[in-house]
């Protein structure tokens, strides 16, 4: 860590010292409170519990901060309302980016789909949007995410299980067969930067193919560097600075040539999934985005041009109050990310937009139903946080790619929270709450923690080369599957409250039989009848442009119109950039 | 048992049991390695040590492939420390060279400590004359860290690579571990990385301080970016170099006799707590000794006497 | 049987969580047995390894949907090799009970449905090496 630079704590601290707080509370009200709740507390509260005051609820990837048993305001005595909450829509945006939230927009509802062919998705997708699904959410299966093709030795047996096999451009065309690209918002589920890099061209390309102008296009790409070099396992991976540079390779791509796309959800998600605490799930997609950013502003860009389309996707989880106070404590510090540390001038560069997918590790096989009450709670408590976009997960997550009943109760439960509870006719309910409030600072302050600790190493991209993560994550997991075996997580029907006598029996999905040789049978056609000059040629190209460090992004497009295959775009990855193995988790 | 015998075949699964028995010490063990014994002292034995996090393995990795082009078979012991808590371990080099699992002419074994006093595993010695008498033309053996093991290993070895890498601070372990003595051949590895040609610097001026007499080896500093398989196939030369070298000055005879001495007294080492571990675990004996001590009613000489006279009895 | 137990550990094809077989590894390695990890694996590279390293188990996890194609494969592949009746076979993962008695019957000794606990992985791998008959 070079010594002349500040770290983004260091900056914020200095920044925020200076602005001048107006309290809320008047002083003579606080003493008074004061004295009150110490007589409270020693004369009303029993015995047991003053000196059971803090609890720490331990929940599943919980950050297992202590609570106090009652909130007052003396919690918050230095509470400037204008400062640290504002009014939905205004600086600090802890109440919401949008003033009026859900009044002026239904959180879009959104559900993975992905299975067999590219034709047996796209059947899916085309009932999801009858039922009225507002976006698109194709998830690819193991050898399409891990970069190999269907007809590849590494990738039998695999071919359309958990996801829906992609090879080319062509398996693109037949995902969105007679479905509207320029309609609908599509989240193609690219985790990594390299499979970002490789697939998104390909639908680039059908778009090209169809006429239609790729200003047209919505949607988002994940395209996050800790999904392909820290909570995978896989054969094959590039170097950590390699990745992060295609990570920025697309962002600039798809900030310059696709407006309306989304070119980054920060994650969030998957490495909290993984195995790691509320906490350090934002620390690090912060750490993360602040990096890009700041590669962003190397090449010669703008701070707004790129903060304006930043997206997060995190991972609700079933500490509800938690899982509400981080929302808004992370949209708080991005708000003063973005202004104090990189001084952006535009509104919505300081807007923290996230996606939300529900905790999948936070369900249970046993008494599977019980999942749709848990993932119903990390909805809500999603809402009063204030997302802008959620997938709930389907009771059946234990087992494999949701059944259609399964997922229909999914997209029920984000329906009947708009449509029913009526609690999205207000905005940031819950703001206001001391408890809500307190909490909030004190997550805020625990990330801003982390991400200094993260700056320190030298940055995101060397805290994982170093394997600091990888650390912080397997202490994670061993620690938290000896709580659930102790029973300090405690969980319904699990551990607790078991059910006399047998779970009942739950249907399963079944895999399209004969996936995997229709698909070799595609590519083989697609292989014959492609111009194999055009393709060795933008594949040597693309090699090129890998070693020189360019955005590589025009010549992969090219590589997808000419019809290469994945695999054949990963092996110049490889093969320009080297492999790198990742440190062991133990 | 007959395994050796299918051993010098090349029978894998014959390999793999005997090495299996020899870890776990069971009875007729020494029989086939008696059988195996004259057969070895063929393969070019070379341990690679160096601290964790250096890219032990995959160098290895890259090793296999480099001396499976020149159509040399290769065995790798790949060693990993046990945990001294509960006794188990989990072996993780394999993961890195994975890729010659198919291959019939590479055998490649994980070996744990298993809390061998020394630091090298207590089979390690005999799973390398097990390989050596298969026929394998090279062998590897990996061990981690830098300490007692790592020059134990050297005396097994022909060739002892120590692999560094810059930033991690090992350089001045390595000075502690008086490994400078023993490297024949030193690898800075993931060179691409900062510090990579500070370090080699460093070294170098290190060794210009040893006195080396006018005929020794003087170990070579090379630089290795493993993972691209950069530098390797200098590394495959240095090695045959070193090979040549100490078989010419007569080095090679020297070594081999150290070497033999070594493996004599580690037998003997094994043998004898064998003896004394079944004398020392019956019924109650070792835990009322220790009792003893603690309590003061005797001390460690008189009792290790006692244990030693017991142990004469038992020979008569 | 005498001494440690040995299992090999691999993720089966493609599939990218590792979260629950590492996991698994130190569970198994803080019982005392030595675990030899293979990161993703096929199942040919699977029992080559096995042999090499004379396992007693050989556990490998899936929740990819791999778990019917790719386990008989490495079922098949093990009576091919003979090796069928001297390892015993574990898997764990995400999969239906349905799935899981299929797995059964394919021939793997004991399979681990999402939930099982470390304690009962290790104890059932330790119970079924007791019992069967000295290697």
């Amino acid at each position: 860590m070079p010594e002349e630079k500040s770290t983004t704590k260091e900056i914020l601290q200095a920044k925020l010292a200076d602005q001048e707080r107006i309290p809320l509370y008047n002083s003579k009200a606080l003493e008074k409170l004061r004295e009150e709740f110490d007589q409270w507390k020693n004369t009303v509260v029993g015995k047991q519990d003053r000196e059971n005051w803090y609890a720490t609820p331990h929940t599943i990837i919980g950050s297992e901060i202590p609570r106090e048993m009652l909130y007052t305001p003396l919690n918050n005595p230095g509470f400037d309302c204008m400062q640290d909450l504002g009014n939905s829509g205004q600086e600090p945006f802890t109440r919401g980016i949008h003033a009026n939230m859900y009044r002026g927009r239904e959180f879009t509802m959104r559900q993975l789909t992905g299975f067999g062919g590219p034709e047996d998705t796209n059947k899916r997708m085309k009932f999801m949007l009858e039922h009225g699904a507002t976006g698109l959410n194709p998830l690819f299966d193991l050898p399409t995410i891990q970069m190999y093709d269907s007809d590849d030795p590494i990738s039998e047996g695999q071919v359309g299980m958990s996801g829906v096999a992609i090879d080319s451009v062509e398996d693109m065309d037949l995902l969105f067969k007679d479905i509207p690209l320029d309609e609908v918002t599509v989240s193609l589920v690219t985790h990594y930067p390299s499979n970002t890099a490789i697939l998104f061209p390909m639908y680039l390309a059908l778009a090209e193919r169809r006429g239609i102008p790729w200003d047209k296009l919505r949607g988002s790409v994940q395209n996050d560097i800790t999904l392909e070099e820290v909570v995978r396992s896989g054969p094959e991976y590039i170097p950590p600075q390699d990745c992060f540079r295609i990570q920025c390779d697309n962002i600039e791509f798809i900030r310059q040539n696709v407006p309306q796309w989304n070119f980054v959800t920060y994650n969030g998600y998957n490495l909290r999934e993984f195995g790691t605490s509320g906490i350090t799930e934002m620390a690090v997609a912060v750490a993360n985005a602040i990096g890009s950013i700041e590669d962003m502003i190397k090449r010669g860009h703008d701070v707004d041009w790129v903060a304006e389309r930043v997206a997060f996707f995190w991972s609700p989880a079933s500490d509800f109050f938690e899982e509400v106070a981080r929302i808004r404590a992370v949209r708080r510090l991005w708000y003063r990310i973005m202004k104090y540390r990189f001084n952006a001038k535009s509104t919505r560069s300081m807007w923290m937009r996230c996606h939300v997918q529900t905790s999948g590790v936070s369900l249970m096989r046993q008494e599977p139903l019980n999942n749709i009450i848990r993932a119903a709670y990390h909805a809500l408590a999603s809402v009063f946080g204030g997302v802008q976009s959620l997938h709930v997960d389907s009771y059946d997550e234990a087992y494999s790619v949701p059944t259609e009943e399964a997922a229909l109760l999914s997209l029920r439960t984000q329906q009947i929270i708009q449509a029913e509870t009526g609690v999205t006719e207000v905005v940031d309910p819950l703001g206001g709450s001391f408890y809500v409030e307190a909490l909030t600072n004190d997550i805020e302050g625990r990330i801003l923690d982390e991400v200094d600790e993260i700056e320190r190493m030298g940055g995101y991209v060397a805290a994982i080369e170093k394997g600091w993560l990888h650390r912080k994550i397997a202490d994670h997991f061993y620690r938290e599957q000896s709580m659930i075996e102790r029973g300090d997580i405690k969980l319904v029907g699990y551990n607790i409250y078991k059910a006399p006598g047998g779970v009942p029996p739950i249907e399963v999905f079944q895999y399209p039989e004969g996936v995997e040789e229709r698909q070799k049978a595609r590519l083989a056609g697609l292989r014959k009848r492609r111009d194999n000059e055009k393709v060795g040629s933008a594949l040597a190209e693309l090699g090129e442009a890998c070693k020189r460090k360019k955005n590589i992004l025009p010549y992969s497009v090219e590589c997808a119109r000419v019809g290469c295959s994945e695999g054949e775009i990963f092996k110049v990855f490889k093969k320009a950039y080297g492999l790198w193995k990742p440190p062991m988790l133990w | 048992m007959g395994l050796a015998k299918e051993i010098l075949q090349g029978n894998v699964r014959a390999t793999a049991k005997l090495m299996r028995d020899v870890e776990e010490g069971l009875p007729g063990v020494t029989e086939e390695l008696k059988i195996l014994y004259p057969h070895t002292g063929k393969s070019h034995i070379i341990g690679i040590t160096g601290s964790p996090g250096s890219g032990k393995s995959t160098l290895v990795d890259v090793l296999i492939d480099a001396f499976r082009s020149k159509d040399k078979t290769v065995g790798v012991v790949a060693i990993d420390p046990s945990s001294p808590f509960s006794g188990g371990a989990v072996l993780g080099d394999r993961v890195r060279m994975q890729r010659h699992a198919m291959d019939e002419g590479v055998f490649i074994r994980s070996l744990a400590t298993r809390g061998w006093h020394g630091g090298l595993s207590r089979a390690a010695a005999a799973v390398i004359n097990i390989m050596d008498a298969m026929g394998k033309d090279i062998i590897l053996v990996e061990t981690v860290g830098v300490g007692q093991a790592e020059v134990d290993i050297m005396s097994f070895a022909h060739t002892s690579i120590v692999v560094l890498v810059p930033g991690l601070g090992d350089w001045v372990q390595t000075i502690k571990a008086g490994i400078l003595e023993i490297a024949d051949i030193f690898v800075i590895n993931k060179a691409d990385k900062e510090g990579a040609s500070e370090l080699a610097v460093e070294l170098q001026a290190m060794l210009r301080l040893n006195a080396y007499p006018t005929e020794a080896w003087r170990p070579k500093i090379l630089l290795t970016e493993a993972i691209n398989e950069k530098g390797v196939d200098k590394l495959v030369e240095e090695i045959y170099r070193h090979r040549e070298f100490i078989a010419a000055s007569g080095r090679y005879d020297a070594h081999l006799k150290d070497k033999v001495k070594l493996e004599l007294m580690e037998v003997i080492k094994g043998s004898l707590m064998d003896r004394v571990s079944q004398i020392i675990n019956k019924n109650d004996y070792l835990q009322r000794l220790v009792d003893d001590l603690a309590n003061r009613r005797t001390d460690p000489y008189s009792a290790a006497s006692e244990i030693i006279e017991k142990l004469l009895r038992t020979l008569d | 049987m005498a001494g440690r137990v040995k299992i090999l550990l691999s993720k089966l094809g493609l599939d990218v969580h590792n979260r629950g077989i590492i996991t698994v590894a130190k569970a198994l390695r803080d019982a005392g047995m030595e675990v030899i990890y293979l990161g993703n694996s096929l199942p040919e590279e699977i029992i080559k390894s096995a042999i090499q390293e004379d396992v007693d188990v050989i556990g490998v996890s899936s929740l990819g949907g791999a778990h019917l194609t790719l386990g008989s494969k490495l079922i098949e592949g093990a009576k091919r090799e003979g090796i069928k009746d001297r390892v015993m076979f574990t898997i764990g993962g995400v999969f239906s009970s349905t799935d899981a008695e299929k797995l059964q019957q394919i021939g793997f000794d004991e399979v681990f449905e999402p939930g099982a606990t470390r304690e009962e992985i290790v104890s059932s791998i330790l119970e079924f090496i007791s019992s069967k008959a000295g290697r």
